[in-house]
């Protein structure tokens, strides 16, 4: 089911947005149109084309969320590994920092990171994939303290690899299951992060077609013209949904001890 | 016990110099000059130089925190850019608020999310079952800020059954800034405040609760699960006992401390949540001002806020921590 949706979104990310209208593209005399057979999803306050905007938003999600993800994963694999390899000393100095990123509920620390690098799509990725890294690090953490006591990694040190081929040949490639799982989960998170501050104005700006975005330009007409603001934000829910689905299906099939 | 407690209090000194050096360092160096917002761009040089020296902004950075370091530790969060009053005296006026909304939705999600929970587990495997995970997954996949237009459009402006935005109907000559407002009001007895300061908490208080419902609901079926599997379980069922005795006597005594841990875990983010609720229902609270402070680069306020809920945060932790010891007697903290 979430990979039914997640292959659909990929689709309509990827095709979609050379199949409609121009989402930039004002048509005032249109302005305000509720939906109809020209405009699906209607229009909204300088008769832009809404079903155009939505499509186009897919990609820009889909990114963002991937883009988050990546960077927190990366950053958060990178620290976690090295504090669990090295322990002692460096390995606690490492974990004091990433739980420093957890005494601050995230949405707080997003604002805060994405206020200090100027509104916009990327630094919302940014801030988005600060707040997904604790959870990879910890979870790289742990289960490179298991893995690291294993007797392959012993052998591969007898016979002369350094600390780093032992990390990237050994270490890496047995703890990215959880890591995979653990992910596909914070793509969700991501993107819903990453809409939030689109929706605050510390997000994506004027006139990308970013769903969050969307729905605060959408507010202003709640009273007026409702619709505008249900239709991106069907499609935030959808993709959300689609990568908790697919998460949970993951973490099922990879995790023996879940109970079904 | 005594000394546990001490050891987790000093702990937390750490923590929150951590993140106040986090946050003022990331805000201080993000450029846009306050002198230049307060006074405009008509502002001539000498003007802004003056005022920059009056605000200290021309000592050293590390200066300027250790300044606003040790005044925090005071309570002191300094003065806002943009009104020129206290920071604290702009968090005392609007942090009721906030608690007001973050409780009653922390009711909402403790009650709805435990029963949903519950029950997805006495009947598990049920149709029941099914649309509780449905629910949960809902739940964590719909956008807060989306839930509340959805909530305003339906139950604002199609059926009309509740107000879209406020704290209380200014009509009826209640200040909004009194604290806790809806428990105030009904304490000295004025139905009428009371009643309209409720109904215009239900919205905000209903989409602020709905992660945190589904969260508490999946803990409560996982953990209420693992209790049911137990052997004592199986041998109060031995015993003939009916299942809603084993499961109300028994396991959920024992299931009780995971949620707890989630319960008190999601308090924190609650709070953080409310920034974007509160500024869909333009809820008087934390999250406005801090919302309405960072467009105007009205830095102190934001800092002031942020170190505030992080020092919340991490004592709700604590807290949480300390009656774990409390609920289960097999814990004891040396």
């Amino acid at each position: 089911m979430g990979v039914a949706i997640l292959a659909v979104l990929a689709v309509v990310a990827v095709v979609g947005p050379l199949l409609v209208r121009d989402p930039a593209a004002q048509n005032i005399r249109d302005r305000l149109q509720p939906p109809n057979a020209v405009y699906w999803f209607g229009t909204d306050d300088l008769g832009r084309d809404i079903f155009a905007r939505v499509v186009s938003g897919a990609p820009i999600s889909l990114a963002s969320g991937l883009a988050s993800v990546a960077v927190g994963l990366g950053l958060g694999t990178l620290v976690g590994t090295v504090a669990g390899y090295a322990e002692g000393r460096t390995g606690l100095a490492l974990m004091a920092g990433v739980d420093l990123l957890l005494a601050l509920p995230a949405i707080l620390l997003a604002i805060t990171v994405a206020a200090r690098l100027g509104a916009g799509l990327p630094a919302a990725m940014l801030a988005a994939g600060l707040v997904g890294l604790p959870a990879y690090a910890r979870l790289a953490r742990a289960s490179t303290l298991a893995v690291k006591r294993r007797e392959m990694v012993d052998a591969a040190r007898a016979i002369g690899a350094s600390d780093r081929q032992i990390v990237a040949r050994h270490i890496v490639p047995n703890i990215l299951t959880p890591l995979i799982v653990q992910s596909t989960i914070g793509v969700g998170n991501a993107i819903l992060l990453v809409s939030a501050l689109g929706f605050l104005g510390l997000g994506a700006q004027p006139p990308t077609p970013e769903w969050g975005r969307m729905l605060a330009d959408a507010q202003r007409y709640v009273t007026s013209s409702p619709y505008i603001g249900i239709f991106p934000g069907l499609a935030i829910s959808l993709t959300v949904l689609g990568f908790n689905l697919a998460g949970d299906g993951l973490r099922d099939a990879l995790d023996p001890t879940v109970g079904r | 016990m005594a000394s546990y407690l001490l050891r987790r209090l000093l702990l937390t000194i750490p923590i929150l110099l951590g993140v106040s050096l986090l946050v003022f360092f990331m805000l201080h160096s993000a450029g846009g000059d306050p002198a230049q917002i307060m006074l405009g761009s008509r502002a001539d040089p000498a003007s802004l130089a003056e005022l920059r020296r009056e605000l200290g902004l021309d000592r050293p950075l590390w200066v300027q925190y250790l300044d606003f370091a040790s005044g925090a530790a005071r309570g002191d969060f300094g003065r806002s850019y943009r009104s020129n009053t206290p920071v604290a005296a702009e968090i005392a006026a609007r942090f009721p608020a906030t608690i007001e909304l973050a409780v009653a939705a922390m009711g909402i999600a403790i009650v709805a999310g435990g029963i949903v929970g519950a029950v997805a587990a006495v009947r598990r495997h049920t149709v029941l079952d099914y649309l509780g995970s449905a629910g949960v997954l809902l739940g964590i996949s719909i956008p807060t800020f989306w839930l509340g237009i959805i909530v305003i459009i339906v139950f604002g402006l199609w059926l009309r059954w509740l107000p879209i935005s406020g704290r209380v109907d200014p009509r009826l000559g209640a200040a909004p800034s009194v604290p806790f407002l809806t428990v105030t009001s009904l304490l000295q007895g004025n139905w009428a405040v009371a009643g309209d300061a409720l109904r215009h908490l239900i919205m905000p208080a209903l989409t602020l609760a709905a992660w945190p419902a589904a969260i508490v609901a999946r803990m409560t079926r996982a953990s209420l699960l693992e209790s049911l599997g137990q052997d004592y379980a199986r041998t109060a069922r031995g015993k003939g006992l009916p299942e809603r005795l084993i499961v109300v006597r028994h396991a959920a005594r024992n299931a009780l401390l995971p949620v707890l841990t989630v319960v008190g875990l999601e308090f924190g983010t609650l709070l953080g949540g409310a920034v974007v609720t509160e500024t869909i229902f333009a809820w008087p609270g934390l999250g406005q001002l801090t919302v309405t402070a960072i467009s105007a680069r009205d830095y102190q306020v934001v800092q002031g806020v942020v170190l505030l809920l992080a020092a919340v945060f991490v004592l709700l932790n604590l807290l949480v921590d300390v009656l774990y010891a409390v609920l289960d007697p097999r814990i004891r903290y040396g």
